[in-house]
């Protein structure tokens, strides 16, 4: 279990969180989603020990994260964004690095390599970004931590390996793990991330299980605008070929959510103070 | 196990930066051994016959060398686009700054040693058969050798600080520290000399009879001994290790507030 609870952070004495409560539970692929500056990366180094928060209490995988223990740190596995791999070969990369995850699984690691079908034997430093991207997840899901972040996780992925991603993440998680996917590429991931998590403004705007949000919210498709006037429309957005509508009430036809839909109605609602909101953000 | 340091996990810590760097490492060695086999057979092709000093070399190489590699020990830390992967390695401060503390400050010298030595037998073959030279090659084990090795290994230490200390251009800014550190002490130095054993004036000092008196006074003599073995105690053998655990401190220190 990991919990948030009350955490404030700040750069430089401008507030970012202010009593930030969010409990992670193992088992799970949580999708945070947020705008630019939303604080994203800030709670992804949080939960890492990367920053301290500046108060309230924060517990990973029952540690403090900012002690920085190495038994904390070998259950941890972050893809950043920015990949800076050393000029090492893959070999090299595991002789280095796979002793410090008493978990890890060559096999997997090789399982998820052939899949991608990354190039074997080069410098790691002269691979492209999507090789690189690859090579790192797959050692990150051999790695066997229990908190593996994945920042941007399908940047650089080519087409075919979108979709490998998809399930050789879905594949990893495991009754212990806990995975945490931060992305703008939310259709890339909407069939793999739940529950979703969205920041704004250092808060926790909107926090829901996919079972949650069709159980209050469902989505319509429509080739013309339904009127605003119309009870129970929450949010309606101009697509390609039609309109997006979101609406209030459980979803009984199963009907498709689209997370980018729902993420823009979510952050179209709170600047509308809409109060459809209220109640959804906090713990997941 | 332990969490602050435990050996296996610091034997972890040292391979993985062996293996990172041993590339670039071969590289600036093989540079160092081509630059004195060029020296060594153009001096002799422009009619020097004496020998070549091989520990003049050894001095500058290591002095210098060594000191550019001390400040770079911990060149990714405070880089917030390559840090990551230096802070969230699973082990402690205290392993990954003993890891670099090996490597960086204690390893150079035996390595620049062990190359020198190699190199100058090349050397000192190639110069005997193309010139004729008698073969003269570096003595690694002079004793006066390894008493200069203790004074860099130390000027090392405080290059090792400067590295976990600064964020950027470490060496440049360490030798400024120690420029402005030295000028300080003498400034100081000066003003105390001036204070007790000459009269201050525009000269400086206008009375420099101070220095015969000093020698002849007895108490005087006994509290100079005193304080130049404080200091050289203080010097010997606490400089290099107070720089470790400063850097140590600064390491842990940006492990948890600065991995920004």
């Amino acid at each position: 279990m990991t919990t948030i609870d009350q955490v404030d952070f700040s750069y430089n004495g401008s507030p970012l969180f202010h009593q930030l409560n969010l409990t992670l539970e193992k088992g799970n692929i949580y999708g945070l989603l947020g705008l630019n500056g939303a604080g994203k990366t800030t709670l992804m180094k949080l939960l890492t020990g990367l920053l301290t928060p500046t108060g309230g209490a924060l517990t990973v995988l029952g540690e403090k994260p900012a002690s920085r223990n190495p038994s904390f740190l070998s259950q941890v596995f972050v893809l950043p964004e920015e990949l800076n791999i050393p000029s090492i070969t893959e070999k090299e990369f595991l002789a280095t690095r796979a002793p410090f995850y008493p978990r890890f699984d060559r096999d997997l690691f090789e399982r998820c390599m052939t899949a991608f079908d990354s190039p074997r034997g080069r410098r790691l430093n002269k691979l492209s970004y999507g090789q690189k991207k690859k090579f790192l997840l797959s050692f990150g899901l051999a790695c066997g931590s229990e908190l593996l972040i994945l920042d941007e996780p399908t940047n650089g992925l080519d087409i075919p390996s979108k979709g490998l991603f998809r399930r050789l993440v879905a594949e990893g998680l495991t009754e212990d793990r806990i995975f945490v996917l931060s992305t703008h590429q939310v259709r890339d991931v909407e069939s793999l991330i739940d529950p979703i998590i969205i920041l704004h403004e250092g808060q926790v705007l909107y926090s829901q299980t996919m079972e949650e949000i069709s159980q209050s919210l469902h989505m319509t498709r429509t080739s013309m605008a339904p009127s605003p006037q119309e009870e129970g429309l929450l949010y309606t957005e101009a697509v390609v070929g039609g309109h997006w509508s979101v609406w209030e009430g459980a979803d009984e036809e199963g009907g498709p959510v689209d997370l980018e839909v729902l993420f823009n109605a979510v952050i179209s609602g709170i600047s509308q103070s809409h109060s459809w909101l209220e109640g959804k953000g906090g713990e997941a | 196990m332990n969490q602050q340091f435990a050996l296996k996990r610091w034997g972890r810590v040292l391979q993985k930066d062996c293996i990172e760097n041993w590339r670039g490492s071969v590289l600036g060695y093989a540079v160092v051994a081509g630059i004195l086999v060029f020296n060594v057979l153009v001096n002799r092709l422009l009619g020097q016959t004496s020998s070549w000093n091989y520990t003049a070399f050894f001095y500058g190489a290591y002095g210098i060398w060594g000191s550019v590699l001390a400040a770079m020990a911990f060149r990714e830390l405070h880089d917030k686009h390559h840090n990551e992967d230096f802070l969230l390695l699973p082990a402690s401060a205290l392993e990954k700054t003993l890891s670099r503390l090996l490597i960086y400050v204690f390893a150079v010298p035996v390595l620049i040693l062990g190359v020198v030595s190699l190199t100058s037998f090349v050397a000192e073959g190639l110069s005997s058969f193309l010139f004729q030279t008698p073969f003269q090659p570096f003595n690694p084990f002079q004793k006066y050798l390894w008493k200069v090795v203790r004074h860099i290994l130390i000027l090392h230490s405080v290059f090792f600080v400067g590295a976990a200390w600064f964020k950027k251009r470490h060496w440049l800014k360490t030798n400024l520290t120690l420029m402005i550190v030295v000028f300080a002490l003498s400034f100081l130095g000066y003003v105390m000399m001036a204070t007790f054993f000459g009269s201050w004036g525009s000269d400086g000092f206008t009375d420099v009879s101070f220095s015969f008196d000093l020698w002849n006074n007895p108490a005087l003599e006994r509290w100079f001994e005193v304080l130049k073995n404080i200091s050289n105690f203080f010097y010997s053998l606490l400089l290099a290790p107070f720089c470790w655990f400063v850097a140590w401190l600064r390491v842990k220190e940006t492990q948890s507030s600065d991995g920004i």
